[in-house]
């Protein structure tokens, strides 16, 4: 959908939210929240079958490693953006802290409903310039998943698309997962 | 000129705000001490205003008690305009009083203040077009930066179809009198 010419110059003069800003609004509201370089975003309210969807993947990786498998996960790219994950697995057990940082991150995982748009451009770019080095997005639409990996220049060089119902190879071990 | 409809999208293009999430962010005390608006379902944080600014609003306030009844003058006030936008004025003029601790909505506004000290841009284009679109009738900028005070009003459309500029010192009319002021 076209998006209608703006009247005004766009917003610059906005001081940004920092991370700790962004921690306190998010404790005192149930709305899931981003932060995109200082900005304040609200994520879509997740669907049934997208939470569903999530819920499965989640648990066949804590199949694998119980401690690598997190879900909903904020990631701390910068100082001023905080990205929420579906899925995430990453390299080595964590420690609790307030939010992951990308090199703890193995492999992003996004299921997308309405934001299949976001997820493929937006959130990957921004994974991949932070070097998470695998990503994918589950995309419920076309039952496929798109695999991205092998960073290049802050961007995915591979992109493959593999069929619900096919193996998905877990990066970091010998196990394969199947999405339907 | 419009943008092509972009499937992968680089920019985030996030879920806009509601009014109502807004508000209840607002109420839950999520913004704390920070000041913080509504545009277009965007959350847009503003600077806390400095001496100058906080001068001229109070300049604003009491020059305009002394032509308005006291009951009907509010300062740093929140206004409804609709479609996911709530701002925040420097001052303003009611049509008639109104009771209870909510945000406005734009038909009880007869005259909105913005002080522009760092503002400006934002003042004179979006909230401008914000505050006639809601339909409120009269709108003025006070640009410290010129010198004057930038008159809007007859709103048609949105936009304002009168505009004038005002020095300061010169008198300045304020609607629903047969008054004057000078900001200075």
């Amino acid at each position: 959908m076209n998006n209608p010419a703006a009247l005004y110059a766009p917003a610059s003069l906005n001081v940004r939210f920092s991370v700790a800003e962004y921690v306190a609004v998010c404790e005192a509201t149930d709305m899931r929240l981003e932060l995109v370089d200082g900005e304040l975003q609200r994520m879509s309210p997740a669907r049934n079958a997208h939470a569903t969807r999530q819920g499965d993947i989640y648990a066949m990786l804590r199949a694998i490693d119980r401690s690598r498998a997190k879900v909903e996960a904020g990631i701390q790219l910068d100082e001023n953006t905080v990205l929420g994950c579906d899925v995430a697995w990453l390299h080595a057990a964590a420690q609790q802290a307030d939010f992951l940082r990308p090199e703890q991150v193995a492999l992003a995982i996004e299921v997308s409903d309405t934001t299949l748009g976001r997820d493929l451009g937006f959130k990957r770019q921004r994974y991949a310039a932070a070097g998470i080095a695998h990503y994918w997005v589950v995309d419920a639409g076309r039952s496929v998943v798109h695999v991205y990996s092998d960073l290049v220049d802050g961007d995915y060089a591979q992109i493959s698309t593999v069929r619900f119902g096919e193996p998905l190879a877990v990066p970091g071990t010998d196990q394969t997962i199947v999405i339907e | 000129m419009n943008k092509p409809a972009s499937f992968l999208s680089v920019v985030s293009s996030p879920a806009r705000f509601t009014t109502v999430e807004f508000l209840r962010m607002c109420d839950a005390g999520a913004f704390g001490d920070m000041y913080v608006e509504l545009v277009d379902g965007e959350l847009e944080r503003m600077p806390p205003p400095g001496n100058e600014h906080g001068r001229r609003q109070m300049m604003v306030g009491v020059r305009l008690s002394r032509v308005i009844a006291e009951e009907l003058l509010r300062g740093d006030v929140g206004i409804d305009l609709g479609n996911d936008t709530v701002l925040g004025c420097d001052a303003a003029v009611l049509v008639a009083p109104v009771v209870g601790n909510r945000i406005l909505q734009p038909d009880e506004v007869a005259l909105v203040v913005e002080v522009a000290e760092t503002t400006r841009s934002r003042d004179m284009d979006m909230k401008r077009v914000k505050y006639s679109s809601a339909g409120i009738a009269s709108y003025w900028v006070i640009d410290g930066e010129r010198s004057v005070v930038h008159v809007w009003s007859e709103p048609v459309n949105g936009d304002y179809a009168q505009i004038s500029t005002v020095r300061f010192g010169e008198p300045l009319a304020v609607p629903g009198t047969d008054q004057t002021i000078v900001i200075d």
